[in-house]
């Protein structure tokens, strides 16, 4: 009989995986169609309208993928992930399977309607008809109805957000350990990939709720009033990845630095300032619009101190690699954490200006913040979401290791990966700061060079994108995986998983003792000396 | 003579405590200048108008411009012009300068203002959310309209003569690229 739904939080965390690769693949299709439109600058006008809808619905599937479907797998992929490596688990199995679907699958209908409304909708742009390029070509009345269907099939998607994370935090506080904390890693997982997720999700079911009442129950829309709302859900969700994958390179990074964390205390304090902050930080997106000064002037300390927590992950993590015992990057798993660690400080930099009033408006609506937050994705959660992937994919082959072939196809694509991001981000940037707005399918002709530059960047990191992504893909469709994996002596141990995160990945297992009589030496060693560490400390 | 030294293990665990308050010193001195900003007027958006015209100079200074501008789907359409001058004795008086000021090239707005004189935009929209954007050298304006609100964009022409560009920067459908229009300085 198939197998209707995993039975374990492994298996939830692969399925969710899985959801998220699918449509990282459709969006990245997306954006690479989009970018070839933008290789021409539409100076003749009747072509730029031409091509006009296309890439406006490209523009919008390529967002509302990302920050509908994409960041809320990958989230609650982390946080099963997390559960199974705390020795802790999920138990409603059933339930996480179909808030899986919900999330996943129904707006595939809204996308059918060719919404070009941008994957902040604004009101009235996205209530007009002329917005949405399928259903807006039926008669008024049939269009009104299938855009608000379009529009409930989104808020079913947030109510699948919604279920999926309560259920997977109420499982982890179930199956939390009966003495001790909750590890490092779990704990993110319930703050940022449970709690965050179905405290501000409802912002967003709401504010497309209210759109389906307007479309079949006349309800007035107010613009003001509904943009508060929905950026009250539309700035924590890029937290929801970055912040539980926060909780995975606390996990991975001390394996590789060869000691414990720096502070775990801090670790734990920054939840809270991180929970709280994230919430509070929503307005600075609309610092352009007429709303009192009051409300503006709120945020820029808020987000300023949100930044600061954020500097203080990676102060924890720096001087963790700083005082370890050399870290080992040549480890795929250890630098894909490190380039992670790394974008997410070259990426939170460019933000900084952000918050500020007097300096955000010079680069408000332009490629500068496009810059910014893409590199933020580039790195910090594809690079660290690759990172915990590779550790998953070693517990589901049985605590294999990877090949000479994958860790240089990993390492090597990882490397070039975030070579092309940096260019691609920060050329991004600069082309903003010198006034390139963003969603122009027509820019001024000074801006080719810059589209033209940003194309090949993006070309660059396609290619590493095919070489890191294909022993993953591979070992997740179980297809050849003999060429990417070597089970040599290691089977079972990453089964071994221990409370508190203290177990080294096998994916760290030298090649030249790859026995498992070296391994499980290996580890009692680290231990020890982890324990030393612990004592000297204590002392 | 003895020297004490402390335990390096004890010593690092101090750096957090060492960078919360580094930190929290910078978030102070950001958010000072930000709010000093604003309040002093000497940035470039919040110098006059944003939001809901809160900084504009009350009275406007002498040959303001005041322009009227409609965003629609999709071109800025310019309304009408009015230059505020005082007489001797205080007296304010609205002259209107639509003729003069206000022309089309190629079926988009322009603008024509003399160096360094003050000019006021107010903005609205009769459909979609739009905003105006416009990189000068002393400084961009950015401002958001927002239907049935009116925006406020107040500026001193720049110095030198020479040709804006001022754009929509908020999406606001297929013809949102093409929203455009120029600011002259003879």
């Amino acid at each position: 009989m198939a197998k209707l739904y995993p039975k374990s939080a492994l298996g939830i965390s692969l399925l969710y995986t899985a959801g998220g690769l699918a449509w990282l693949a459709a969006m990245g299709i997306a954006a690479m169609w989009f970018r070839t439109i933008l290789l021409s600058p539409h100076v003749n006008v009747k072509a730029g309208y031409a091509i006009a809808p296309l890439y406006y619905f490209l523009v919008t599937f390529h967002g509302q993928a990302a920050m509908m479907i994409i960041v809320e797998d990958v989230a609650l992929s982390v946080f099963a992930y997390s559960l199974y490596k705390s020795g802790m688990g999920t138990i409603h199995n059933k339930i996480l399977t179909a808030a899986f679907w919900l999330i996943n699958v129904p707006m595939i209908i809204e996308f059918i309607g060719g919404p070009s409304t941008g994957w902040y909708m604004y009101p009235p742009l996205s209530l007009q008809l002329g917005s949405w390029i399928y259903f807006g070509t039926f008669a008024p009345s049939l269009a009104e109805k299938l855009i608000g269907l379009a529009y409930f099939m989104m808020f079913v998607n947030a109510v699948g957000v919604i279920i999926g994370s309560i259920t997977m935090f109420l499982d982890a506080y179930k199956t939390r350990p009966k003495e001790g904390k909750i590890p490092v890693f779990a704990a993110y997982g319930m703050a940022f990939g449970g709690a965050l997720l179905f405290v501000t999700e409802f912002a967003l079911a709401a504010a497309e709720l209210w759109y389906v009442l307007y479309f079949w129950a006349s309800v007035p829309v107010n613009p003001l009033t509904w943009v508060v709302l929905f950026w009250f859900w539309g700035h924590p969700v890029v937290y929801y990845a970055p912040f539980t994958i926060f909780g995975g390179l606390y996990y991975l990074i001390p394996k590789f630095a060869g000691r414990p964390l720096f502070s775990e205390k801090w670790a734990r304090y920054n939840i809270i300032l991180l929970f709280t902050f994230s919430m509070l930080a929503w307005v600075h997106h609309l610092q352009t619009w007429p709303l009192p000064v009051v409300l503006r002037a709120f945020i820029t300390p808020t987000t300023l101190i949100l930044a600061a927590g954020s500097g203080l992950t990676v102060l924890n993590l720096g001087l963790t690699i700083a005082t370890g015992k050399g870290y080992q990057w040549k480890n795929p798993v250890g630098l894909a954490s490190l380039v992670a660690l790394i974008g997410f400080i070259l990426a939170g930099l460019q933000a900084l200006i952000l918050p500020i009033n007097p300096l955000n408006v010079i680069v408000h609506n332009t490629y500068y913040v496009v810059g910014h937050f893409h590199l933020m994705i580039w790195t910090i959660i594809i690079v660290g979401y690759v990172s915990i992937l590779l550790d998953m994919l070693t517990s589901k082959m049985n605590g294999a290791t990877l090949t000479s072939l994958s860790s240089g196809m990993v390492s090597g694509g990882i490397i070039m990966w975030t070579i092309g991001a940096f260019l691609l981000g920060y050329t991004m940037s600069y082309a903003g700061y010198e006034g390139l707005i963003r969603r122009w399918v027509a820019y001024p002709v000074r801006f080719v060079p810059y589209m033209d530059a940003m194309t090949f960047f993006a070309i660059i990191m396609g290619a590493s994108f095919v070489m890191y992504g294909l022993p993953v893909l591979f070992t997740l469709l179980g297809v050849k995986t003999s060429l990417f994996w070597q089970t040599a002596g290691l089977s079972g141990v990453s089964n071994a998983s221990i409370p508190g995160g203290s177990s080294p990945s096998p994916t760290m297992a030298s090649q030249d003792h790859n026995t498992m009589k070296n391994t499980i030496k290996e580890i009692n060693s680290k231990t020890t000396d982890a324990s030393k560490k612990d004592k000297s400390l204590l002392n | 003579m003895y020297l004490y030294i402390r335990p390096k293990v004890e010593s690092h665990r101090d750096w957090e405590k060492i960078w919360f308050g580094v930190m929290l010193v910078i978030v102070v001195i950001f958010v000072a200048w930000s709010y000093v900003s604003v309040i002093s007027g000497d940035t470039a958006t919040y110098r006059y108008g944003l939001p809901l015209a809160s900084g504009v100079p009350k009275p406007l200074p002498n040959g303001t411009v005041v322009i009227y501008m409609e965003g629609v789907q999709w071109a800025w359409v310019p309304m009408n012009a009015t230059e505020i001058i005082y007489s001797p004795n205080g007296t304010q008086m609205n002259i209107s300068v639509t003729a003069n000021v206000i022309s089309y090239v190629n079926g988009y707005p322009y603008i024509k203002v003399l160096p360094h004189q003050p000019v006021e935009m107010i903005l609205y929209s009769n459909n979609v959310v739009h905003a105006f954007y416009l990189r000068l050298p002393h400084g961009p304006q950015n401002v958001n309209v927002v239907p049935g609100i009116d925006s406020y964009s107040f500026f001193f022409a720049p110095s030198t003569v020479g040709n804006y560009t001022f754009h929509c920067a908020e999406y606001c459908g297929v013809g949102h690229s093409y929203m455009y229009g120029y600011l002259e300085v003879m």
